[in-house]
């Protein structure tokens, strides 16, 4: 497994480790309480409707706000906001993320710089990881010359690339046309199977939730709580269009509908 | 005497050509047929008029007359003397002018006490009219050499500085999140990230200070009654009423400023800007 990335050699040990976390601004809170643990090779998503803090939780656990109270440690460190240290992980955004005017080999270039990876490891892996993704053609393209799945694509190669202890993915694929976003979602499957990354995809998808993860972590209305976490009750490999799929969305769907309440965004696609 | 004409040039309305980051631009971003034979045209057309109606005034010389003098002109020495010494005055003062412009647009940026305090000085200078800032200048250089390209500094910063915080205030932080979280580097955040992004509008303001320059050069020249230089070879064949000298110069002065911007300019920033998508046509 030379695909396998760095997860904490210390088994049992939680990739995620978030305990009572609390976030407020100016005293409003923006997330009342969220426990979770991630273990490595999971694939777990936060489904939650718009505005229940998702962001805010994605910002704790990138480091980019410290938390009011709780703890969060990934692969074992502290993560305590901009002043503690830079938590280990790839992030995938909405929209790619990616330098315009440098190519795709020279923006992943940069991030192993950024990470300390030996100079002589960048092209095997530059290649391996875009190989994975089916983008090597496109190794010495200027970003804005690629089609928005080529660009997502490139930006989930850059993420999988540092090796992180965990790829953290915000609705990556909300932004690609349907078609896409389906073969990008199976592709994304293959992908995590091969190289055993920990992945935490935050999502207000119920079908797509359903489809990718081994749990789905439920979250309530803002100020977010954890509404239940549920492990998702179907084997591999999955089909999106498989009815027990869709019964597991209904049965979702059933769990939230109070919880959220009409306002609250429900995705759930139609069959 | 058409650069005593271009006062005006310092509205500020002027900087605010500086292009926006993605839109489409004007010039080509591939050396096309139309980005080359059409300059040409436009030349071609003005030397057409010359050639036709120069009899019907009584400053300009023949176009025969001109292109005779034309080879003894060049091959003269003391006429590259002159243009080197104006083309050191314009670079040291645009290379100071862009330093200074660079330093203001991120001091305004990094400090909202320091942004009011030099946008005023920023708000003075581009309103002051270069032939009141040229004689000042030079009269508190006494005239020394240093003057020259000091004029050309405090003429052209407000038009980088005013180009380029426009440009940086357009700067999303996504792709400083992206950095952040890839935990990039100070200097690396600067070179692949700011810099590239702020470099479309360096070259906007760059190409608006170049051209005010070779104009504010030529009027400081003669205003600082310069020995040496092209403004003082315009007062010289002026004064001297050599119209065919005086035509001369202009079509050598013109030539080198559109070569150094068609040339040089639009080159480089062509491929500092290669990464943009392929216009549609």
């Amino acid at each position: 497994m030379d695909l396998t990335t760095a997860s904490d050699p210390s088994a049992g040990t939680s990739v995620v480790a978030v305990d009572g976390l609390g976030v407020s601004y100016e005293g409003t809170p923006a997330i009342d309480r969220i426990d979770l643990h991630v273990e490595p090779g999971e694939l777990v998503s936060i489904l939650g409707p718009s505005g229940c803090g998702k962001s805010t939780m994605l910002n704790v656990l990138a480091g980019l706000l410290a938390p009011s109270a709780g703890h969060v440690a990934i692969a074992g460190v502290e993560v305590a906001g901009p002043r503690g240290p830079a938590p280990d992980l790839g992030y995938v955004f909405q929209d790619h993320r990616l330098l315009p005017w440098r190519t795709v080999r020279r923006n992943i270039e940069l991030a192993l710089a950024a990470k300390g990876v030996p100079k002589a490891e960048w092209g095997e892996r530059i290649d391996r990881y875009l190989g994975l993704l089916k983008i090597d053609r496109f190794a010495g393209s200027w970003p804005l010359r690629l089609s928005g799945g080529q660009r997502q694509r490139v930006s989930i190669a850059r993420a999988l690339a540092v090796e992180p202890a965990m790829v953290l993915m915000d609705e990556p694929l909300s932004t690609l046309d349907e078609v896409t976003a389906r073969s990008m979602r199976q592709e994304l499957l293959d992908v995590w199977e091969r190289t055993g990354a920990t992945i935490v995809f935050v999502t207000h998808s119920i079908r797509e939730a359903v489809f990718l993860s081994d749990r789905i972590v439920i979250l309530s209305q803002g100020p977010a709580t954890v509404v239940e976490d549920y492990r998702v009750p179907l084997s591999r490999p999955r089909w999106y269009e498989d009815p027990a799929l869709a019964q597991v969305e209904a049965e979702i769907v059933e769990k939230v509908l109070d919880r959220w309440g009409i306002d609250g965004t429900i995705e759930a696609e139609a069959t | 005497m058409t650069t005593l004409q271009d006062q005006g040039t310092g509205s500020p309305g002027e900087v605010r050509g500086a292009p926006a980051p993605r839109a489409r631009r004007g010039v080509p971003s591939r050396r096309s047929v139309a980005g080359v034979v059409l300059p040409i045209m436009s030349v071609g057309s003005l030397l057409l008029l010359w050639a036709l109606f120069y009899d019907s005034t009584r400053f300009l010389p023949s176009p025969g007359s001109v292109v005779d003098e034309a080879p003894e002109f060049l091959s003269d020495g003391e006429t590259w003397d002159d243009v080197y010494v104006s083309l050191r005055r314009l670079f040291l003062g645009l290379g100071a002018g862009v330093a200074i412009g660079v330093a203001f647009a991120t001091l305004m940026r990094a400090n909202d006490r320091l942004r009011h305090l030099l946008s005023v000085y920023v708000g003075i200078s581009l309103r002051v009219p270069s032939t009141i800032a040229a004689i000042m200048t030079l009269v508190a250089f006494k005239r020394a050499e240093f003057g020259y390209p000091a004029v050309i500094a405090f003429i052209t910063f407000p038009f980088v500085s005013v180009g380029l915080s426009d440009g940086l205030a357009s700067a999303d932080r996504r792709l400083d999140d992206m950095a952040r979280l890839y935990r990039f580097g100070p200097v690396t955040r600067f070179r692949h990230v700011l810099a590239p992004f702020a470099a479309p509008f360096i070259f906007g303001a760059l190409r608006n200070a170049h051209a005010l320059a070779w104009k504010v050069i030529v009027v400081v020249e003669i205003f600082g009654a310069a020995e040496q230089g092209i403004g003082s070879e315009f007062n010289f064949a002026f004064r001297s009423f050599l119209l065919v000298d005086l035509m001369l110069w202009l079509l050598l002065f013109m030539t080198i400023l559109l070569a150094l911007d068609y040339g040089a300019l639009r080159t480089i920033e062509r491929y500092v800007g290669r990464w943009r998508p392929a216009p549609r046509n």
